[in-house]
């Protein structure tokens, strides 16, 4: 199975858009005052938190449309869109970890930011573990889009957290809390490389989904023409 | 110069999360890959088998 044109043609974009958007980060944007390099963290941890956001969306919606019209198009979009949401959700906690330790001096802190996007991040592997736990391929497609739909709940909650409770976790967009740790004033050059890496991850997640899609296809179509040796 | 003037060195927690995001990116798309490779082996053994099957 070859990728077809416009697949190539979108995935050589996404490689191409990531190697600009490094460019952005480490040398277009300058570095960070108070913060230091640790600063250019920031662009794909929030990008990659917003894939995240947006790949369990396209869960919720795909696992609706599965519902009302039983077609298993929607059932591929959606477990290879959560798989993609968990690795880009690991890669945001994983940085934000990371980027914690000199700007917080902890790797961790169970912060009400944190806290809900753990949860969220356990919410959507449970997704992937509890659908291959199902033998029925029907029951296990009907389950996942009932647990997708409700799963997404932790999704605006993770989102709100922050603007919620009081938290040591910078706010991006909107009104800070007085005790975040690690807000910084943005320049233009460094709004333009956190907007450039935000279009550029979602690129990357549409070059991905549609990639994975075509492989849960596959997958599909073995399985049936197993079933159809055996059963002969 | 004051000392809360001068911008620490923090480099090496920058270069740690980019080796996260090249990790987990780079991982997650050598597995899609090998997937792929693998279902389509298996499609062609599948496909094989009943042409044997069938003669």
């Amino acid at each position: 199975m070859q990728p077809n044109r416009n697949l190539r043609i979108l995935t050589m974009s996404a490689v191409l858009l990531v190697l600009l958007s490094l460019y952005m980060n480490f040398i277009y944007a300058p570095r960070e005052v108070i913060m230091g390099a640790v600063q250019r963290v920031f662009y794909y941890h929030v990008a990659a938190g917003w894939v995240g956001a947006l790949a369990f969306l396209v869960t919720l919606i795909v696992s609706i449309l599965y519902l009302a019209t039983n077609n298993l198009r929607w059932d591929h979009v959606a477990v290879s869109s959560v798989e993609i949401g968990v690795v880009f959700t690991t890669m945001n906690i994983a940085s934000g970890s990371i980027w914690a330790r000199p700007i917080w001096n902890t790797w961790w802190t169970w912060d009400p930011r944190l806290t809900t996007a753990s949860v969220m991040w356990l919410v959507y592997v449970a997704y992937l573990m509890l659908r291959q736990g199902l033998e029925n391929p029907e029951q296990q497609r009907r389950f996942a889009a009932v647990y997708g739909i409700v799963a997404f709940v932790s999704v605006p909650l993770t989102f709100m957290a922050i603007r919620l409770w009081r938290t040591i976790h910078p706010v991006v967009i909107g009104s800070n809390d007085p005790a975040a740790e690690g807000q910084f004033d943005m320049t233009t050059p460094m709004r333009n490389a956190f907007m450039f890496s935000l279009f550029t991850f979602t690129v990357v997640y549409a070059t991905l989904l549609w990639h994975r899609i075509r492989t849960e296809g596959l997958a599909y179509r073995v399985a049936i023409m197993q079933s159809r040796l055996f059963n002969d | 110069m004051l000392l809360q003037d001068i911008t620490p060195d923090t480099s090496f927690y920058m270069l740690l999360a980019y080796a996260v995001f090249a990790i987990l990116g780079g991982g997650y798309v050598i597995s899609l890959v090998a997937r792929r490779r693998n279902l389509q082996r298996q499609s062609e053994t599948i496909a094989r088998m009943q042409v044997e099957k069938s003669e």
